[in-house]
């Protein structure tokens, strides 16, 4: 690695500093300049995401894993249109890195009309699926600006289908990683260059082609509009206004993280597989308040491992601004200024920032340990503010789903991610209010569940059941959102190959607020052989509407399968049923505070079951009428707060009795040293 | 806003942390924000204030299936902690750990930071 890379990865995602002649320009505005051409600039990448998303075709490309933003000259952030609020911050440091390492560099060069391509993780992406456009803006033979284009993209040409590899035990099972190159010049793509990529991505060529092009024309149509603008308003107008942008941003966090409480604020979660193998990690934060600066600490988490579960120290401070900017700084302008006084430390050689070796594909599954991280500890912080209407502990850290691998029916050879599961995760509780079921994606907000109809007519697969699932709701005062039970059956296709990132099966995160239970866990669930076609085609309404129904409530025939979420690539064959279910949101508060209104109502729309109502809520009812029972529940909850006096004790005899325990030993052996997480062995990979 | 103050509550000296602790600035204790009870000095963790209980996450969600994959964590990697108000008993915060994993010391605030700031600044922790 190059000190110029090493550097970028540690800083590239801050603001550079600004040169004078750039504070002269700030200062040289006039009355509206930043007002109208900062709503301008997005505009433009609006229009430029507007071009990717008609040209693309893949899911993620259209449900919203993406990026289009304009960059400075520099290669700092000032107007992104997103996806999702990860990219906000990953375009900076392949830009920094080519002008660092190409520019002067007469084999390379950075030149009007270039074209650069992109997605390796270790060159500041976050991993190979999300592919990278750039290009160069310049207006009067001076670099202006840069347009950058990003999207996911569910192939990658790595030892399994769909991008994340489970199974990888190195980067060198993941596929095709690009460092930052010049696919183009002159406004033309390079066609040997395309088919280099196109024969590697041999599960989906047609898909790699189409998307590359879609990425450089909205990356070309915001060159155009930049270039337009600084023509009619000047150079010396664009420097101002961009480094105002970023100003604006960083006095915003600056005023808000000032008038949070000093001190710090801790959450630790739990992860249950290394991707390969069932074990507990660690991931845990400190985030430290201190005037106005803000400090990420994950000093804690648990050491790297041999399995695909590890991430870089950039991807985490990524998803970190995916927590800052749906939530504390939401209103603020996306630009670098977000992060300028913000520092994230990450411990070198923890799962979080593994070696250059390590496989990373997954790492979003490993990023996404700092929603519910970041979501508790944040809000410990603003509930005493006036941000008390965004305390929310946010999501689980599953945010991922099923991939599909083989030949429709229509006989095209498809791999891709299932759009809906993905974007049918529930949101936490919030102080007034229950959370949202089946909110999105947590990655981004913008992401739009595909419709039944439209995964019907691209894959080989029958909707066995789609809604929200009882029970997967944290419960509290205010309930968590729902997730969403999802069943599918393989149809028309002899066989279908499926891998899953999805995680969570033994141990939750997506913690409550302030006594709120988390959600539950769920587990993978596959039936293997089975005779629903047969059913279905009988005319028989005799067949599983939920996960509990499909997990052995509701018998199909064919062998039923419990199992880990995760998974490596397995094939199931016409009428084999797959559940890629999701997980809910967090709960808020004590359970027995709840409207016992609300409760019932919860059983009436089959948010919760009956049985969770009287035990965990306390509320009695007649479930025919659902009529409540007002003495009843009264007297049952007071019955709980005794219960809880007859179990509890003083802290010290607590203490005392449980710091003398430990889970079992197999359940530790990627854990690190117990409890520290300190690395007590060696990671080899070949 | 809908939190319950308690009856005592001074909209002084009460910072308000959480939807169940207040921190009394004057007194520099934590407490309650039901029922008032103390729950100990503010510069110190709140929970060795509360009752403590362990739980067994199948009593809160209901396994499904029986196996090793039941719709519940598993039991023997994962435990409830919860910390209870010793006064109303109020459920004032739960923790999911492995079996003997440290309790966290969530909130850890400056508090002669906080007291300069509302000597200048006022009482924005008990809106």
């Amino acid at each position: 690695m190059t000190s110029d890379l090493e550097r970028l990865l540690a800083t590239g995602m801050k603001p550079e500093s600004p040169s004078q002649e750039e504070l002269e320009a700030v200062e040289a505005l006039q009355v509206g300049d930043y007002e109208i051409l900062s709503a301008k600039l997005v505009l433009i990448a609006q229009e430029g995401k507007e071009v990717m998303t008609r040209m693309g075709i893949s899911s993620m490309l259209h449900s919203g894993d993406t990026l289009v933003g304009v960059y400075t000259a520099a290669g700092d952030l000032v107007a992104p249109v997103l996806g999702t609020y990860l990219h906000s911050v990953t375009g900076q440091i392949p830009i920094k890195f080519i002008l660092a390492e190409y520019r002067d560099d007469p084999s390379v060069g950075v030149h009007e009309g270039d074209i650069f391509y992109c997605n390796e993780a270790l060159y500041g992406g976050i991993h190979n699926p999300d592919q990278f456009a750039l290009m160069p803006v310049f207006n009067d033979g001076e670099l202006v600006a840069w347009a950058v284009c990003g999207a996911h993209q569910a192939e990658t040409g790595g030892s399994d289908p769909g991008g994340e590899i489970t199974q990888a035990k190195t980067r060198h099972d993941e596929g095709m990683k690009l460092s930052p190159f010049k696919l183009g010049a002159n406004y033309r793509l390079s066609e040997d260059l395309l088919r280099i990529m196109e024969n590697f991505i041999s599960r989906a060529p047609r898909m790699q082609v189409t998307d590359v092009k879609a990425r450089v024309a909205a990356c070309d149509r915001v060159r155009v509009r930049v270039q337009e603008l600084a023509r009619k308003y000047g150079n010396r107008v664009l420097r101002g206004l961009f480094r105002r942008m970023i100003q604006q941003t960083s006095a915003g966090v600056r005023r808000r993280v000032g008038a949070w409480p000093d001190g710090t604020y801790r959450h630790v979660v739990f992860m249950d597989t290394t991707g390969h193998d069932a074990s507990l990690l660690r991931a845990q934060v400190a985030i430290t308040v201190r005037g106005d600066h803000l400090i990420i600490d994950f000093g804690g988490t648990s050491p790297e491992h041999e399995g695909s579960y590890n991430a870089f120290a950039h991807i985490i401070a990524a998803h970190c601004a995916v927590n800052l900017y749906q939530f504390p700084f939401h209103d603020f302008p996306i630009s670098s200024g977000m992060l300028e006084n913000v520092e994230i430390r990450v411990p070198k050689g923890s799962f979080f920032d593994a070696g250059s070796e390590a496989a990373v594909s997954c790492s979003p599954l490993v990023g996404a340990m700092v929603f519910p991280l970041l979501g508790v500890a944040l809000s410990k912080i603003m509930y005493s503010g006036e941000q008390r209407d965004l305390v929310c502990g946010f999501c689980t850290s599953s945010a991922s789903a099923v991939m599909v691998s083989g030949v429709n029916q229509f006989g095209y050879r498809v791999t891709d991610f299932m759009g809906y599961p993905l974007n049918a995760y529930g949101l936490a509780a919030r102080h007034d209010r229950d959370g949202v079921d089946v909110f999105g994606f947590p990655h981004g907000p913008w992401g739009k569940a595909p419709d039944v109809e439209d995964i019907e007519q691209e894959f080989p697969l029958l909707h066995l059941y789609e809604h929200e699932q009882a029970d997967t709701c944290g419960f509290g005062r205010y309930r968590g959102g729902c997730g969403a039970a999802v069943g599918y059956v393989v149809y028309g296709t002899r066989y279908l190959a499926f891998t899953s990132s999805q995680k969570e099966s033994k141990f939750p995160s997506a913690n409550g607020l302030f006594g709120g239970y988390a959600a539950t866990v769920l587990p993978g669930i596959r039936v293997m052989g089975s005779d629903v076609l047969e059913r279905m085609r009988g005319g028989t309404a005799d067949v599983p509407t939920d996960d509990y129904e499909l997990a052995g409530q509701v018998p199909v025939g064919g062998e039923l399968i419990l199992e880990h979420q995760t998974r490596g690539v397995s094939v199931l064959h016409e009428g084999d049923i797959l559940a890629a279910s999701t997980n809910g949101g967090g709960g808020y508060g004590d359970v027995l505070e709840r409207d016992p209104e609300a409760v019932v109502a919860d059983v009436r729309n089959a948010v919760i079951s009956a049985e969770t109502a009287r035990r965990v809520y306390g509320v009695v009812f007649d479930f025919e009428s659902g009529l409540l029972d007002e003495e009843g529940t009264k007297r049952a909850r007071e019955q709980q707060r005794q219960a809880r006096r007859g179990r509890s004790r003083p802290y010290a005899e607590f203490v005392a009795e449980w710091s003398a325990r430990r889970p079992p030993e197999e359940s530790l052996k990627y854990f690190g040293e117990w409890p520290s997480a300190a690395p007590n062995r060696e990671v080899v990979r070949i | 806003m809908d939190t319950e103050l308690h009856a005592g509550s001074s909209p002084v000296a009460d910072y308000h942390v959480t939807e169940y602790l207040i921190i009394d600035t004057d007194t520099e204790r934590w407490k309650c924000a039901r029922c008032g009870s103390d729950l100990g000095p503010a510069r110190g963790n709140y929970k060795e204030g509360c009752r403590v209980a362990e739980r067994d996450p199948r009593e809160v969600h209901a396994p499904r299936v029986d196996g090793p994959y039941t719709f519940s964590p598993d039991p023997l990697w994962c435990r409830l902690v919860e910390f209870y108000c010793p006064g109303c008993l109020a459920l004032v915060e739960v923790e999911y750990l492995p079996p003997g994993h440290p309790i966290t010391h969530d909130i850890e605030i400056d508090i002669d930071a906080l007291k300069a700031r509302l000597a200048t600044t006022g009482q924005e922790g008990a809106k």
